[in-house]
């Protein structure tokens, strides 16, 4: 699954760890996902999508190979 | 405030993890100093068995609880450790046992299998974990 988490998290001049606190995750959780090792369940996509005021759609993008 | 939460919580699960490490081994212990002491009482040999393995599951009780108190990135960690060292334990119980039945070994004591099960677990939580950081 693609992601613009990165991308995100850079806008907002966040680090790893600052985001996963806010969605009450690790940094190595956060480095997981943008890394795309790691797809997230729907509740931290869900946190993840309200703390950068998005729908879970504008951030994660299922791939033909999902 | 969050850093005061997050200190906290860490102490707390630190104290669970080494309340029940406590309790196990303690309970252990006073199993293996029973059974030493008493091994004609059949009423000791027993309480002994109980005790231990209560203890025991007083550590499994409090891991399973400090695995849910982790993020569910961390619980797939712990899940795809779980999965290795049962994987791990299955194959190393059901090679040894073909080769008892082969000859090729003597007996394997339980102590044996339990040990490449932690090991595997522990091996396989590193694993997973540097899977993921790398």
């Amino acid at each position: 699954m693609k992601n613009r988490l990165r991308v995100l998290r850079a806008e907002q001049n966040w680090s790893q760890a600052e985001l996963g606190m806010r969605v009450g995750v690790t940094r190595q959780a956060i480095n997981a996902i943008e890394t795309r090792r790691y797809d997230p369940g729907l509740p931290l996509a869900m946190k993840i999508a309200r703390v950068f005021e998005k729908k879970v759609d504008d951030i994660f993008e299922l791939e033909d190979k999902d | 405030m969050p850093q005061d939460d997050k200190r906290d919580s860490g102490l707390r699960i630190l104290a669970l993890m080494f309340g029940a490490l406590a309790v196990w081994a303690i309970s252990y212990a006073i199993a293996s100093g029973m059974l030493h002491h008493y091994p004609a009482s059949a009423r000791y040999r027993a309480a002994a068995v109980v005790i231990g393995v209560i203890g025991f599951v007083v550590w499994q009780l409090a891991t399973a609880k400090l695995i849910g108190l982790h993020d569910e990135f961390t619980r797939r960690i712990h899940l795809i450790a779980f999965a290795i060292a049962f994987a791990v334990t299955g194959l190393f119980i059901f090679t040894t046992d073909l080769l008892q039945r082969a000859g090729f070994v003597d007996y394997i004591r339980l102590r044996t299998i339990w040990v490449v099960m932690l090991c595997a677990w522990w091996l396989a939580l590193i694993g997973a974990q540097w899977y993921y950081r790398r």
